[in-house]
């Protein structure tokens, strides 16, 4: 019973993670688009320091918590089935770093258009194809778990 | 005024950052000569094998912590490429994580005045 609690909890956690991981990719895709510049109006009139600073605290707030959740509530899942050794769970675990490392180059680029003179890397605008794909490599290891 | 107490903020918002890093750095380094130094050997000369098995997650966790917020933290701006490669190898060695915070330290000095 308690393994199917830390299971939704994880599975809860993860959607957060995920979702706000979408958020702050799409906010600097959108900033680091080359007609978007320093103080200019967003979307409906909404400057953009206002857009910064409401996704940064979403991930401040919402989204690095629920990273966190989800390490912690996915390795008691993993001791509580008995699944480490497993060589899914270890691919998995491959690319659960590799968000996390995304998660932190998105937040870091966040903290820098926060900046007056903030530039975003050329490569922070590709963040939403490799996020896509890695949750779709992690979900079929995962249900499948073909290794 | 306002650009000066932006400025101001944006020191004392990166001074935080390099602080938790830091307190990150040696969590990180701590649990790695914990795991090694008294968990290995617990397991190997003590036939205590539960040491490893409670250490190890616990190490594995607090790597992952340092490693975001390491990404997180040279993402933001200001880092070398060659002061970024020190931070992430330091953390694989023991002992490294003293020399990591050192640097740390000096740099939340120079980020702005407590």
């Amino acid at each position: 019973m308690i393994y199917l609690w830390l299971k939704a909890f994880h599975i809860v956690s993860v959607t957060v993670w995920i979702g706000g991981m979408f958020v702050a990719a799409i906010a600097v895709a959108a900033l680091s688009a080359p007609k978007s510049l320093p103080g200019a109006p967003g979307p409906v009139g909404i400057a953009q320091p206002d857009i910064i600073g409401a996704v940064r605290r979403w991930d401040r707030w919402a989204t690095s918590p629920a990273m966190l959740l989800a390490w912690l509530f996915g390795l008691a899942v993993a001791t509580e089935g008995g699944w480490f050794g497993a060589r899914w769970l270890m691919m998995k675990l491959v690319f659960v770093v590799a968000l996390s490392g995304l998660h932190g180059i998105l937040s870091g680029t966040l903290r820098k258009l926060a900046r007056p003179d903030g530039r975003p890397s050329p490569a922070s605008g590709h963040a939403l194809p490799v996020i896509v794909g890695a949750v779709v490599v992690i979900v079929l290891l995962v249900v499948l778990k073909p290794l | 005024m306002a650009p000066q107490f932006g400025s101001e903020k944006a020191g004392s918002e990166e001074r935080r950052q390099m602080l938790q890093m830091r307190t990150a750095c040696l969590v990180e380094g701590g649990t790695l000569i914990l795991l090694l130094f008294v968990a290995v050997p617990l397991k190997h000369l003590a036939g205590f094998p539960g040491a490893v098995k409670a250490m190890g997650p616990v190490h594995g966790l607090a790597f992952l912590t340092y490693f975001w917020m390491l990404t997180r933290m040279v993402s933001s701006g200001g880092w070398s490429r060659g002061e970024t490669i020190k931070l992430f190898a330091a953390a694989m060695v023991p002992f490294g994580a003293f020399f990591s915070a050192r640097t740390l330290t000096r740099r939340a000095a120079l980020a702005s005045p407590p």
